[in-house]
């Protein structure tokens, strides 16, 4: 066997730790593991090893009759903090450790490993949903948006109680009026919602807690009949794009939403900072772009469309439309994705996978299938499923 | 009687003699000598047993300048209750649920153990059981301090640890907000 030094040995320890937690169980240094006669594993100390423990003793109970002892936390390196954090039980408790000491939080924020891990170890709990569906008897009279939670869960009532006392899951922030959550295009925690009354959109995060009034230099909300939209009698939608880069995903700038308008057989999209409703760049708006057959009306309505962020491209998915719209949110490209016969006329969504591959998922009411898209033009691997 | 055997013959009975033992002497920073169980002390600690399997053990006390006599003491008290703690069918089921458990609750007896040492001790606890890669004692220390802030305001965690804190007002409300990223960050 290859001697270890203590630094690799250690190394080793912590990346098999690491892939503990991630359920790959890797050993570098197997031994026996038979159970082995207590007799075997008593240890042999000497009278003066004995005396000099007894001491210790004495000493250390001494010690810890003092609240503060010698030894603060702060003397423990940020890898040995960050994995007590990992024990703890909940989101909730993290977020108000973080809250007692500014160093432990840029330990937590400086390492997103730390922050996957994390995750992994404490899976968000679905605490409700919101809907908008004026049908339903569950949307309160009044407010057409209504957050319907979920049965508490077992063990996560830390988590619930801090998401219900830090959380504004009944959206008091906005300004009062009939908005409606935009679906499919709520992403990282953030709902789009609209307003038709004040032709106006907004996006806010029911799990923080915002000011009421007007964020300082900036809107809350975008007023639709402010934009140049020199094409009219069209529609949009809206999706939430996640961050630019992984570096800088709690910076606020990144924050932005694209809005995809549609009229005609012409699409244009627009990207806009979360936080100012400004347009971002120069190059976050497109012109006019002209998309073959994209269907102005189906069966006599406008159609009903719905754009999802997936890997840095919106997804602009139509029912009864056999093309997909993909827009490349760095490069402000238009791409259409012809789609197979078998799913033109079904009912599609847009995901991704588990391991991060966007896929469209249709179903005809009985089927579901999964499509996965490829970069060969005939590479669409096919898999049907029973649903 | 080994003066009257050669060189060479003295010399492999030491070795004999070595690799026959049954335990590991181990020395403290303020050079303080523990004996442990060969066995415990390679199966508990990747250092340990990557140093036995490398022969760089000392008969004399195999120098932990790292780690002080109080709680090189724990790690070997560890080491003894572990290996008299575990009867068979225990290690079975232990090493199974290791494979898909994250985390593995505390047993009583490790409860109990880590419940009696001060702030102390336990800080230099879970340093001694990182340097010596001792998975299973690392993670019951920092479970042990991970409890001490479990259910706990901000302004209780400060005392328990005896944290001053450094935040002001505008910065505590902006963590509030900033809330979401323990959920859906990247």
């Amino acid at each position: 066997m290859p001697v270890m030094t203590r630094s690799q040995a250690a190394a080793a320890s912590r990346r098999r730790d690491l892939e503990a937690r991630r359920g790959v169980h890797v050993r570098t240094v197997v031994r026996s593991r038979k159970p082995r006669r207590a007799a075997d594993v008593v240890v042999a100390r000497s009278p003066e090893e004995v005396k000099k423990a007894a001491r210790s003793v004495r000493r250390r109970r001494g010690n810890s009759k003092a609240t503060a002892g010698e030894r603060h936390i702060s003397s423990l390196c940020d890898d040995l903090l960050l994995q007590i954090f990992l024990h703890l039980p909940s989101a909730a408790t993290l977020v108000r450790a973080a809250c007692a000491c500014p160093a432990w939080r840029r330990g937590m924020a400086s390492s997103p490993d730390f922050r996957r891990r994390f995750r992994s170890l404490h899976p968000s709990p679905l605490l409700g949903l919101f809907t908008s569906d004026a049908s339903s008897s569950i949307v309160a009279a009044g407010s057409p948006t209504t957050f319907v939670p979920t049965l508490p869960h077992d063990g996560d009532d830390d988590l619930a109680a801090a998401a219900v006392h830090g959380g504004d899951l009944s959206l008091t922030s906005l300004p009062a009026g009939g908005w409606r959550v935009i679906s499919n295009s709520c992403r990282l925690g953030n709902l789009l919602l609209h307003n038709r009354e004040v032709q106006s959109l907004a996006v806010i995060n029911p799990m923080s807690r915002q000011p009421t009034s007007e964020c300082e230099g900036g809107r809350r909300v975008l007023d639709l009949a402010s934009r140049k939209n020199t094409l009219g009698g069209g529609h949009f939608i809206g999706a939430v794009l996640s961050s630019q880069d992984s570096s800088s995903s709690s910076s606020p700038s990144s924050r932005r939403v694209m809005l995809v308008d549609h009229a005609g057989s012409k699409m244009k999209a627009t990207i806009y900072s979360m936080d100012t409703w400004e347009v971002s760049s120069a190059a976050a708006v497109t012109p006019w772009v002209d998309v073959p057959a994209l269907p102005d009306r189906v069966d006599g309505h406008a159609p009903h469309g719905v754009a999802v962020e997936l890997n840095g491209s919106v997804y602009y998915v139509l029912e009864n439309y056999g093309h997909i719209v993909s827009i490349d949110t760095t490069t402000m490209e238009f791409a259409v994705i012809e789609l197979p016969e078998c799913v033109s006329r079904k009912s599609l969504g847009v995901g991704e996978t588990k391991d991060g591959t966007t896929c469209l998922v249709y179903s005809d009411g009985r089927d579901v299938g999964v499509l996965m898209h490829t970069r060969e033009e005939d590479g669409d691997a096919h898999g049907l499923r029973n649903g | 009687m080994e003066v009257d055997k050669g060189k060479g013959e003295a010399e492999e009975t030491r070795k004999v003699a070595e690799a026959d033992r049954d335990t590991v002497t181990l020395k403290s920073s303020d050079g303080k000598l523990f004996e442990v169980s060969k066995e415990a002390a390679a199966r508990l600690s990747t250092v340990l047993a990557g140093m036995i399997a490398g022969g760089s053990i000392d008969d004399n006390g195999t120098d932990l300048k790292q780690i002080g006599s109080e709680a090189l003491e724990n790690v070997v008290d560890y080491c003894n209750k572990h290996a008299n703690s575990i009867p068979s069918a225990a290690l079975i089921s232990s090493s199974i649920s290791f494979n898909t458990a994250p985390f593995k609750e505390p047993e009583e007896w490790e409860r109990k153990f880590v419940d009696r040492l001060s702030h102390d001790a336990l800080f230099d606890l879970v340093e001694a059981a990182n340097f010596l890669g001792m998975e299973r004692l690392l993670d019951v220390t920092c479970h042990k301090i991970s409890e001490m802030m479990k259910g706990k305001s901000p302004d209780q965690i400060r005392e328990v640890f005896n944290i001053k804190n450094d935040y002001t007002k505008e910065e505590l409300e902006e963590i509030r907000q900033e809330l979401a990223w323990a959920f859906y960050d990247d």
